[in-house]
Formats: structure tokens, sequence, C-alpha cells
């Protein structure tokens, strides 16, 4: 009851013009610097940080937490129409995003189901972070490296497993996108590694570039193949209210949209594990369930799953920054940078001692969830548009975006090169049918994969049991296994019944 | 006959790769250390050692697969990247890239002068209007500006 009156105490402060401005003006640019590729929340709020100096804190922290919400929805923006997803948490929406787009003609429905999806996912979120914030922020730290390695072998093991048609590919594709993360630098120790001497491996292969390098530039490489076809067949014209969705598809979207937005938010609320994390989680969660249309091939079930979870993980990840201090992704390194800059200290008294700003926060997340919704519907036909162009024209306009993104993220024509190499990887691993999604979710997660498993051999001193002593590390493992075993189990089944009648 | 055909290169390469990472992760970072437990080499030689047996199983199944097609067409949007790639450095990014949308579209495309002057415009607009008005993103200007500046 406490927590409802002050987030109505939160309401009212939000509703102060230039709160509200700020929040509209934040999920404005947010969808806006999320839909760029290569810029990401990340680099978003980074970017607008500097125009909050002159803001009060609470404008200012409404502001960046309307960016941040809104840039989960715009990274989806160019995953569905253009197969380059803006940020990493957008990597599984392209996976069914895309081909909805395209291959089924229905790329307004494709944006809509994702901001829905985003927005309920978002909700949820918001709702477990109102009612339970501090406490999920205390569940967050019981997590320790065994369980963190677990939950995140689960992660990794369950989408390469069960993605594309052969779980072998999907291994071999999750393991590659590990070795790649490998070079740069030593997690733990800080030293050089598998950098060959060069000062630009040092730093590692940077993330952006390579993922619009291998789901980007790769898809154009690959659309020279049949780049004279005609431009997208749209079968309805570009308005709001042909793009909107049945009841139908309405309601296949609800049950996987508040799965993930539930899991998505015990996911942003795990140090370090952040939207991409409940993305390909969600998307993975959502596998065992029946949609209409099977996985990967435009189904609105896959785009609900992700969007979802990734809306809700970044609420979740609210809840140990302000109740803890502790920043969830990046960008709550960057709000927690922003809010010492503004002479507050996150933490258990945050909520106490500066009550209007972090009830204001709150409530102003609901706002930006809101408006975030509504800016987004209402571009839905200036965005379809784009698909009508034809696609040799797309071709130059496409890898001129892939050249400033790979460039803008790191400053150095090093991502050029990298963003053109993993296209070619990216290319011929599609050509042969290798699925890419686990890679980048393994090459994002290696570095956390590695430190937690280092952490926890070091705590056991090398015995493998810490992983099955620990009651959460154990669950996690058993749902591995459950998860390898499923399509095995599931074959053998099916040829068993196939010999039976002989 | 081919002995390794398109559709056996993924896996025989990933296997390549696995014996160099395991070997090149033990030997120069080491696997492990009785005091302070796993070193550096230690989780890229494992992956490393998973990767090989899972390769071995992808050699065995692509056995089972189709070949799949060669288009030599796909690849000179690659050759034009990297051509454009060199030129950045010589003319700087902005210019290198609207010499290539134009270079593309009207020759090697031979799209019409008004499709040329949109995509040119549009591209122009993200490129410059975008990533170095608003965001500042300091793109290389290329030696033929610098030298110019320092003339």
């Amino acid at each position: 009851m406490e927590n409802i009156l002050m987030l109505f105490s939160g309401f009212s402060t939000v509703f102060a013009f230039n709160n509200l401005a700020a929040c509209l003006f934040g999920a404005l640019m947010g969808l806006i610097v999320g839909a760029m590729p290569g810029i990401g929340s990340l680099a978003g709020c980074a970017l607008l940080l500097p125009l909050t100096y002159k803001f009060n804190p609470t404008t200012a922290i409404i502001m960046l937490g309307a960016v941040y919400y809104a840039n989960m929805y715009g990274g989806a923006f160019s995953a569905i129409l253009l197969n380059i997803p803006g940020d990493s948490p957008a990597v599984m929406t392209a996976v069914d995003g895309y081909p909805m787009a395209t291959t089924r003609g229905r790329p307004g429905q494709a944006l809509f189901v994702s901001n829905i999806s985003s927005c309920i996912g978002g909700f949820i979120g918001i709702l477990i972070l109102t009612f339970t914030g501090p406490a999920l922020a205390e569940i967050g730290l019981a997590f320790g490296p065994a369980e963190m390695t677990s939950l995140l072998l689960m992660a990794m093991t369950s989408v390469g497993w069960l993605m594309g048609e052969s779980p072998i590919k999907g291994v071999i594709a999750t393991l590659l996108g590990i070795i790649l993360a490998n070079i740069g630098m030593d997690t733990l120790s800080g030293s050089p590694r598998f950098n060959f001497g060069s000062l630009y491996l040092m730093g590692g292969i940077p993330f952006i570039p390579f993922v619009i390098g291998s789901v980007g530039f790769a898809q154009i490489i690959k659309i020279m193949e049949n780049r004279n076809a005609d431009p997208q067949k749209l079968n309805q014209k570009l308005t709001i209210r042909s793009s909107l969705l049945s009841i139908k598809e309405f309601r296949r979207l609800l049950p996987p949209a508040i799965r993930s937005g539930f899991l998505g938010t015990f996911v942003g609320v795990l140090p370090g594990a952040g939207a991409t994390t409940a993305a390909f989680l969600g998307y993975a969660a959502q596998r065992p369930f029946k949609s209409e249309e099977p996985l990967g091939t435009g189904a609105v079930e896959g785009i609900a799953a992700c969007e979802a979870a990734n809306n809700a993980a970044a609420a979740g990840a609210f809840a140990p920054l302000l109740a803890l201090g502790i920043p969830g992704s990046g960008t709550g390194a960057v709000l927690l940078g922003g809010l010492i800059m503004w002479g507050l200290t996150p933490g258990p008294l945050l909520f106490t001692k500066s009550p209007d700003f972090a009830w204001g926060l709150i409530a102003s997340l609901y706002l930006a969830n809101l408006c975030a919704l509504f800016i987004a519907a209402g571009i839905i036909p200036f965005l379809v548009k784009i698909l009508s162009v034809p696609i040799k024209l797309m071709i130059p306009l496409i890898t001129v975006v892939c050249f400033v993104g790979a460039y803008s993220s790191s400053n150095s024509m090093y991502g050029v090169l990298v963003m053109l190499l993993s296209g070619v990887l990216g290319y011929i691993l599609d050509k042969h049918k290798y699925p890419l999604a686990p890679m980048l979710l393994a090459f994002v997660l290696a570095p956390m994969l590695e430190s937690n498993m280092r952490k926890a051999f070091i705590i056991s001193q090398g015995s493998l049991s810490i992983f099955v002593t620990r009651p959460i590390s154990l669950v996690f493992l058993a749902i591995m296994a459950a998860l390898i075993l499923f399509p095995v189990i599931k074959t053998a089944i099916k040829r068993i019944r196939k010999e039976s009648p002989k | 006959m081919r002995i390794i055909k398109n559709k056996t290169l993924i896996p025989v390469c990933s296997g390549i790769l696995a014996i160099f990472w395991f070997f090149y992760g033990i030997t120069h970072y080491g696997f492990w250390d009785e005091l302070k437990g796993p070193m550096p080499g230690f989780v890229p030689s494992l992956i490393a050692m998973v990767l090989f047996l899972i390769s071995v199983f992808g050699v065995i199944q692509s056995f089972r697969e189709k070949d799949t097609k060669k288009t030599l067409e796909s690849w000179t949007i690659l050759l034009a990247a990297f051509i454009t790639f060199g030129i950045v450095f010589l003319i700087g990014m902005i210019p290198a890239l609207m010499v290539f949308v134009f270079v593309w579209l009207k020759f090697y495309e031979k799209t019409g002068w008004k499709n040329t002057f949109i995509i040119l415009l549009v591209s122009f607009s993200i490129a410059y209007g975008v990533f170095v008005v608003w965001l500042e993103v300091p793109f290389p200007r290329g030696l033929l500006f610098e030298s110019f500046v320092y003339l």
C-alpha cells in the first residue's frame, strides 16, 4: 500500500511540465537512436548524458530512463525492416521479425507485434519493480559465480542446441562465438590474450561492428543473389489502421509476451545479465510452446517472446541500480554515473532519502513506456515504406549505414574492417545454414561466463561440486540437461512410433 | 573428385581452429596453477576441446548434406566495400561513401539519375546529418584533405 502511495507521489512529480517534456523528448530520442545500427542504448544514453548537465536530477534521470526504455523499442525497427539489429537485444527480434516483414509481407504487423509486446513486457517489469524492487535486488545478490555460470551455460546451450536445423551446427556457432570473444584481454588478470602482437586485437573484437557485419552486411552479400527481384509486394495500404493486429494475433502474442515479461524482469535484476540475455532466454523459453508458424520463419510468438523479455529486463535492471547501486548492464553503469554526477548515492537509502527522485523515475517509466508505444505506432507507416524501395537501391544505402555505424561505435577504421570481415563470416555461416544468433549470444556472454566460471573454480579450489551443491545452480543445470535431452528423446520416440506398426 | 566439399569446409576449419586454440592457449597462457587455480588459457582450451569434438561430428554430418551453390555475384559488393574501405584513407569517409553509392548505382546497377540522386541524398543525410552533425562522430577526412590543410 505504501508503495502505491509513493508511486502516486511519483506521478505528481512526473506530470510537472518540464519532467513530462523531458520524458517525451527522451522517448523520441531513444526511438531514433535505438533504430540506428551501431548506436544502441549504451551509446544513446552516453551521448545524451551531457544534455542533462543543466537539468535537476529528477528531470535528468526521467529523460535518460525514457531514452533507455525507448531504445529497446527502436532497436527492433532496423532489425525487423533491414535485418540489422540496432542493438544486441534486438538480435533475436530479427530472427522472426525480418521474415515476417519480408517473406510474409507484413512489416506493419511485425512492427506492431514488437511494439505491443515491448509495452506488455515493459509494464510487467515496471509493475514488479514497483512492488518488489528492493526484494528482487536481494535475490539477484544471491547469485554467486556458480549460479551465474550455470545460468549462462543454460542460456548458451539452449539457444545453440535448439536453434536452426541441426543442434551440431548451433553448438559449433556457439563455440565459435566464445572463441572469438577470447581475443583481447584476459577477463580476470587483464593480460593480453590471443592478440598475436596486434594492438588492435588487444582491445578484442568490438561487438557492434561484429553484429552489424555478421547480420547486416552478411545480409547485403546474400541479397545480391536476387537483387533484381521486385520490391516487397505489400498486400495492404501503408496506414496505421492496416498495420493493426487482429484479435487472433493479439491473443497469439499475449501468452509469450506475459511469460517473457516475468522471465525478462528476473534476468534484468541479475547483475550483468541484461536485456540481451533476457531476449535470448525469452526466445529459447518460447521453443517448447506451439506457434502457428515455426519459429524463425516470421512467427508472431517469436517476436513477442524476445521483445517483451528485453523491455522487461530494462525495467528489472533498475532494481539493483536503485536499491543497491549495482548496475545490471553497461547502460545501467551510465545511469549510475549520471546519479553520482547529480550528487545522489544509489543504495537502500535512496528510496528514503530521495523519494521524489526514486519514485519519480519509476513513475516516469510507466509514462515512457506509453509514450514510446504511441510514438512508435505513429511512425510505422513511414518506416514500412522503406520495404517498398527496390532491393538494388537499398544495397548501397544499407552498406553506407553499415560503414558509418561500424565506425561510429569504435571511432576507428578497425571497426569497419571488423564489420567487413564478420560480414564474410556471417555470409558463409548463413549459406551453410549455421545459425548466427547463438554465435552472437555466446560472443556477448562469453566474458561473463569465463570470469564467473573461473571465480567458481577458485572458490571451490578446482572442485566441480560447487555447481551441483548449490540449489539454484543445480536447478539451472537440470533445466539445461532437460533442454539438451528434449530433442534427442523426441526424435527417439518418433522413431519408435514409426517402427512400431511394422 | 574433390576431397573437401563446400559443406565440409566449416566443420573442418573449426576443427583446425580448435586444435590451434587448444595448444596456443595451453602453451602461452597456461591451463591450471596449483595456487592460482584456472589460468587465462583455461576456458579457451576447454572450449577448444569441445569445439574439436563437435567439429568431428559436424564433418560426419556434412557428408549427408547437399552441397551449396556458389554465386560469384554475391561477392561483388564485398569487393566494392573493400575498395571503398581503401579509398576512405585517401579522400575520407563521407566522400568515399558517396563515390561508392554513385558508382554502384550509376555504373553497376545502371539506375536512372533521379533514383541515384535520391539515394545519394538519403545516404548523405544519414551519414553527414545524423552521424557528423548530430552525433559529432569524427570520421576520417583522408590524406588528401589533411595534406590540403597543412599546405
